[in-house]
């Protein structure tokens, strides 16, 4: 069998799904698998998605119909899909729309076309809590055709029954919120940044409420953010993860609106500010003053009239914000993320508290089109010296890492690659402080570390966006959000262990398009022979899932 | 029991004899092998035309009462009824001499019958001929009842079976990877683990379990097979079945201590394509399992006769069963399709090989063969066995292109002395394995269509993840090393991957696999031997001796030499010439361990037990195979005992008799299970002749009867009804005539 002239797809029976990317229909049919599965890994040619309740949850959401996605995975699949799989597929896809909630005379009521399936629900002990004692129904009722729910229960409901597996379409509406009249200023968005706010709230002012938008990083998720904000024009509240981000948050929408400084507030340790448009952190909603206290700072959501809450960086949401949400389902909420895979399992959270999927950009595109840098990683073997290698061997395993990472002949492989990219803007970065602060000695280096004041450190990053500063040696700091345009190159010295998210963390140090070449480079150095190629292995991995391809090169060697 | 193995059990002169009949040298003639005849449709038309009645309805009741089951002389009495035994037995003698039914010979000297079961294929077609697949309400159906119940109880009965054949539905209806690669996760298995034995010979529980998991077959898809085997308490029946084939097919061999893979069946049996693997492993579960009542393997015949991806009706063939008297009652039929269900069926679903499932509420079950079936194909059960030399020329030529390949490989060439291993591979016909994907995560993802070949070097070098539509292995460190253990270098292995891969192998992987290798091994431990000396100056002696300069490969130190094992006989001899006086028993070191006890062949192997084929682990069915076959065949007159006792003239010509001597005569027909033929008073010039069966003579003076059977039906006659008689002897009917 020539399989490259066969169909694209192959569906396995635990709903894993391959695509072969060297198919005539790969385009084709990409698109129509984003929108019924999720994205797993995409190396170059065969990307793995997988078929999940929530996955077929969004696509319902979405209007696919289950006939639609089995018809088209049998059209598409190699060896044509197990009959158990097709099955599973249109009786889970189904469950979606089978309960609704819907407002009516005031009262919020859980309704289905299927009244036995109310009466199960009526009929479970954990489920009479949602109830309302006002229901007016007769508890004799067995099939009931609506059920009345307790408001204030709402998004828990919402998610008891999705976890149950019977996810529930939200239609009971939302309140405006205080009104804040909002306009983007000196910015256009780009084609696919429009869709994304489209497929939150059209022109025409209809809204699907709330939602999850899916884009990679660099796509400009802020800006989307944003023109959301905009087209919604009320007092918003934006929950992101650490307060460089929260920073970024608030010079990007004095840059990009008209917007009234002294309506923006940081709610953070620093600053408890709350303003119309409030960027706060996970971490301060979840702060406790003493173990077992309260968090005091979760009346954020009520000490306004919020119209619009972004959750940024969703799949990053911690597990009491998700609880004070399911206290506002009746305000808006749009979720930003570049991956809807979280660690802890609870995408089915997102799904019911937060929305189903709305958009999704997956990052080749953006890369084709030019909205990010084109990168080449590179990981150079280094060996070590006699002398380390000796050390390495008598030392414990932990210790053994760290002689790995400190290899001194690095050093020399630096300054190689420096050569290579000596007209462009270059960040090495490092775990440990002493090699660092070696390699900026030597090579006479500006260095960046945690212990250096905040306003030091914006000093330099200014210095290198300006161009003054060409070469910036940093450490673990400048893994989160720093915006620094021009950097094309990075170059890791050292990593902590085989953290994935800090890889793809540092690469996206570099990822913002470049005006010329739009290319960058992303160097790993590792020691030949030691447990740091190992852990190497392991970093490298997500990166590599995500489509980049990895050089391997040889550190003795001319680079 | 085929008649491949029937013949091999009997003597030459005996082949002889079946082989030099008119049907079968024609058939020779044609091209058949002679033992083939005994299963081809058109030579045993020939033989069928020159069947005498006794002889052709006699083989139609053993196909339809026994169907391949070996009968008893009194199972075949009972199931005759109103025969005459005599003329039964007659009529055995003469298929047995044409070959068609076989004898064996029970140790206490009890004969037991048996048609084997090719023949019965091939006999079903001869005397059912109808076309398959059948619908409902076609013609060749029509006039049987259809399945239903009566009587309340029935209808409950016919309940419970519904719910049953829903419930089995149910339960076999999983992803499965089917019998093939099952067969190969367990021979992958056996191959890279030490599977030692315990003292009561069973493989050790944690391997079992972990062969267990690797296959999709599983305890439920076989409870209707009931099968029976050495330690049921430590193999499930799925890990029985994969050991069993594997056996069988000689893949895997028993030592003492071990359960090993044959190298050279294995890779005979990896360069098979999957048709032919699949129609081998069919064909031994065929010979093996095949169910012992006829009904069900007259079902299991015509469901063979269903081509492949075509639904069928089950109770439509349990229905032409009971047109052609196979099956009896309508309760019968529907206690046949759950049989065949659970003891058929369930494991063939579960084998890969079709797909069952029960239409409009359960009672109404279809199948479909989802590959061809062709039990025809092959009579072989052994993997070597069914190799014609063609084949073999095949494997062999196949069996070089990775051996060049390894030559290549295994040399240390650089990439392009690699490449033109590849080359060399590709021209001996290894072009078409590129199937892998090698993902830069180090995940491979092996299709369907893979060769087992490729499938087999990936296994040994990777760690197995998953079975599905495409098989799941990854790349690791330990499974790297591990394969340098079993002597697959890592650059070998990248080179493998790289060959057969469908893009390549990214160059992560490559140089990690590289590592990995290079890290491996840098240190070991080597068995070598050392020529030691009492004191230094000896040593310098030895080392300055030109003749013995070229035994040392290595000094070590001032008083020891590294020294070629192979070589110690003559190194001794020439230190005893040059006056050294070697002492000449080697130290060893005691706590060595002791080598390894050779692999022989199986202890179920051929030289063990005469057989050809290698032996499984199930118990078998057939109670034939450990007896020894009769040949000698009894004349009619040996039939007949006391034959010379009795005047002549009972048997040979028509009289009138007085009433006792007429009674006499009548018994001595009972006692001989003959016949009596009578002619009427006034015709007895030559008129038409009655035919009793006598069985029984009942009363007493002048109120005596006789019961037996006229034309197949219940008679009973007054003694004056007996005019002129004459007993009829089989062997003696052209007297009559």
């Amino acid at each position: 069998m020539d399989l490259r002239d066969s169909a694209p797809l192959i569906v396995q029976n635990d709903l894993t799904v391959l695509l072969e990317t060297d198919h005539e229909d790969f385009e084709a049919v990409r698109a129509e698998l984003a929108w019924i599965a999720e994205l797993i890994k995409s190396p170059k040619y065969l990307h793995t998605y997988r078929i999940t309740p929530l996955s077929l949850w969004n696509a319902a959401a979405s209007g696919i119909a289950s006939a639609r996605i089995v018809h088209f995975l049998e059209e598409k699949s190699k060896y044509g899909i197990p009959r158990k799989a097709a099955e599973q597929i249109i009786e889970t896809h189904n469950r979606y729309g089978l309960l609704r909630l819907i407002s009516a005379n005031g009262c919020l009521l859980l309704e289905s076309e299927r009244p036995e399936l109310l009466a199960q629900i009526k009929g479970r002990q954990d489920f009479r809590r949602f109830i309302s004692g006002s229901s007016g129904l007769s508890d004799a009722a067995e099939t009931p055709d609506f059920l009345v729910i307790r408001p204030d229960l709402r998004g828990l409901l919402k998610q008891e029954l999705t976890r149950l597996g019977y996810p529930v379409i939200d239609q009971a509406g939302y309140h405006s919120g205080e009104e804040l009249p909002v306009s983007l200023s000196g910015v256009t968005l780009r084609g696919y940044q429009e869709q994304a706010v489209d497929s939150f709230r059209s022109p025409a002012g209809t809204d699907s409420g709330s939602g999850v938008l899916v884009l990679p990083c660099g796509a400009g998720k802020t800006v989307i953010g944003i023109a959301v904000m905009a087209r919604l024009s009320c007092a918003t509240l934006i929950l992101t993860t650490h307060i460089t981000s929260v920073r970024q948050w608030m010079k990007e929408i004095r840059a990009k609106t008209d917007l009234d400084e002294s309506r923006i507030g940081e709610y953070s340790g620093a600053h408890k500010q709350v303003s119309p448009i409030t960027i706060a952190t996970y971490q301060i909603l979840t702060h406790r003053r003493e173990k077992g206290g309260e968090q005091v700072h979760m009346n954020l959501f009520n000490s306004r009239d919020w119209g619009l809450i972004i959750y940024d960086e969703v799949h990053l949401l911690p597990a009491p914000v998700f609880r004070a949400t399911a206290d506002i389902q009746a305000t808006r909420r749009l979720g930003l993320t570049a991956t809807l895979v979280r660690e802890d399992g609870r995408e089915a959270d997102v799904f019911s508290l937060i929305g189903p999927k709305l958009y999704d950009m997956p990052w080749k595109k953006l890369e084709e089109s030019g909205w990010i840098a084109r990168v080449t990683c590179s990981e150079v073997a280094v060996g070590m010296p006699r002398e380390s290698m000796r050390l390495y061997y008598e030392a414990d395993k932990r210790s053994r890492f760290r002689i790995a990472g400190e290899n001194p002949a690095k050093i020399d492989v630096v300054m190689k690659i420096l050569q290579r990219h000596k007209d462009e803007f270059i960040l090495i970065i490092g775990q440990y402080l002493d090699q660092l602060r070696g390699i900026a000695k030597r090579l006479n280096l500006p260095l960046i570390t945690g212990g250096m004041p905040q306003t030091d450190r914006e000093r330099l990053y200014q210095d290198f966006r300006a161009g003054k500063v060409k070469v910036l040696a940093v450490s673990k700091v400048a893994n989160f959000a720093v915006d620094l345009p021009d950097a094309s190159v990075a170059v890791q010295v050292s990593g902590s262990y085989g953290s994935r998210q800090e890889e793809a963390q540092r690469l996206g140090r570099i990822l913002r398009p470049k005006r010329e070449a739009n290319r960058a480079f992303f160097y790993t150095l590792v020691s030949k022979g030691t447990t740091e190629q190992e852990y190497a292995l392991n970093r490298r991995v997500f990166l590599l899932e995500q489509g980049y391809e990895y050089r391997m090169e040889e550190g003795n060697d001319e680079l | 029991m085929n008649y491949r193995q029937l013949f091999a059990k009997m003597p030459q002169s005996a082949r002889d004899r079946m082989f030099e009949q008119t049907w079968v040298r024609e058939a020779a003639e044609k091209g058949l092998m002679p033992e083939h005849a005994y299963t081809d449709d058109t030579a045993l038309r020939v033989l069928h035309s020159g069947l005498n009645e006794e002889e052709d309805s006699l083989l139609r009741l053993i196909l339809v009462r026994f169907g391949s089951r070996a009968f008893t002389p009194g199972e075949l009495a009972e199931a005759a009824g109103q025969w005459a035994l005599a003329f039964m037995r007659s009529a055995l003698g003469s298929l047995r001499a044409y070959g068609v039914i076989a004898a064996f010979r029970k140790s206490w000297g009890d004969p037991l019958y048996l048609l084997p079961h090719d023949g019965m294929r091939a006999w079903q077609r001869i005397y059912f001929p109808i076309n398959l697949p059948i619908r409902k309400g076609s013609e060749e159906i029509t006039g049987v009842k259809a399945l239903q119940s009566s009587s309340e109880q029935e209808e409950q009965e016919t309940r419970e079976a519904v719910l049953r054949i829903q419930e089995l539905s149910d339960a076999g209806d999983k992803p499965r990877q089917g019998l093939d690669l099952d067969l190969f996760a367990a021979l992958s298995y056996v191959h890279l683990h030490e599977l030692t034995l315990t003292q009561r010979g069973a493989i050790h529980k944690r391997h079992v379990q972990k062969l267990a998991e690797r296959l999709t077959l599983a305890e439920a898809d076989l409870a209707g097979c009931k099968l029976q085997y050495p330690f049921g308490d430590t193999y499930s029946p799925a890990a029985a079945v994969a050991l069993d084939f594997l056996l069988r097919l000689g893949l895997i061999v028993r030592s003492d201590d071990r359960i090993e893979c044959e190298e050279e069946k294995l890779r005979e049996w990896l360069h098979k394509e999957r048709p032919e693997r699949t129609g081998i492993l069919y064909r031994l579960w065929r010979e093996h399992r095949i169910p012992d009542t006829s009904p069900l393997q007259h079902l299991v015949l015509l469901m063979e006769r269903v081509p492949a991806g075509i639904k069928q009706s089950l109770p439509v063939l349990v229905d032409l069963l009971r047109r052609w008297g196979i099956v009896g009652s309508a309760k019968e039929a529907d206690q046949l399709i759950a049989e065949a269900i659970e003891t058929w069926l369930q494991p063939m679903r579960a084998f890969g090989w079709l797909q069952w499932h029960p239409v409009q509420g359960g009672w109404d079950s279809e199948f479909e063969w989802l590959i061809p079936i062709d039990y025809a194909a092959g009579p072989g059960t052994d993997a070597a066995a069914t190799l014609s030399p063609q084949s073999q020329a095949t494997l062999f030529e196949r069996d070089e292109a990775p051996s060049r390949l390894e030559e290549g490989l295994s040399g240390g060439l650089e990439p392009a002395d690699r490449s033109a291993g590849y080359e060399a591979a590709e021209q001996a016909g290894y072009d078409s394995a590129r199937c892998l994907f090698v993902q830069p995560d180090f995940e491979i993802m092996v299709p369907p269509e893979c060769p087992l070949y490729v499938r087999w070097e990936v296994a040994r070098t990777t760690e197995w993840l998953r079975a599905d539509q495409v098989a799941v292995y990854r790349l690791t460190k330990e499974a790297v090393q591990r394969a340098a253990d079993l002597g697959i270098s890592a650059e070998r292995t990248a080179a493998l991957l790289e060959r057969y891969s469908r893009h390549g192998l990214p160059d992560p992987v490559r140089v990690t696999l590289l590592a990995w290798g290079e890290q491996y091994g840098r240190v070991y431990l080597a068995d070598i031997t050392v020529l030691r000396c009492t004191d230094p100056a000896a040593a310098e002696q030895i080392e300055k001796h030109p003749k013995l300069q070229s035994y040392v490969v290595e000094k070590l130190g001032e008083d020891t030499f590294i020294v070629r094992d192979h070589e110690q006989r003559e190194l001794l001899h020439i230190l005893e010439h040059a006056g050294f006086s070697p002492r000449k028993q080697i130290l060893y070191d005691q706590t060595r361990r002791k080598p390894k006890k050779a692999v022989t062949a199986a202890t179920h192997s051929r030289e063990d037990t005469g057989e050809k084929h290698p032996k499984g682990l199930i118990y078998d069915k057939d109670p034939v195979q450990y007896l020894d076959v009769d040949i000698r065949i009894p004349a009619d007159k040996e039939l007949i005992e006391g034959l010379r006792s009795v005047p002549s003239v009972w048997h040979t010509e028509y009289r009138r008799y007085h009433p006792s001597t007429c009674l006499n005569i009548i018994r001595q027909a009972i006692e001989w299970g003959t016949v009596i033929c009578i002619k009427s008073e006034e015709e007895s010039g030559g008129g038409s002749v009655r035919t009793l069966v006598p069985k029984e003579i009942r009363g007493q003076g002048n109120r005596v009867f006789v019961e037996g059977y006229e034309n197949g039906r219940r008679a009973v006659l007054g003694l004056e009804e007996f005019g002129s008689i004459c007993i009829r002897l089989p062997g003696f009917q052209e007297r009559h005539n």
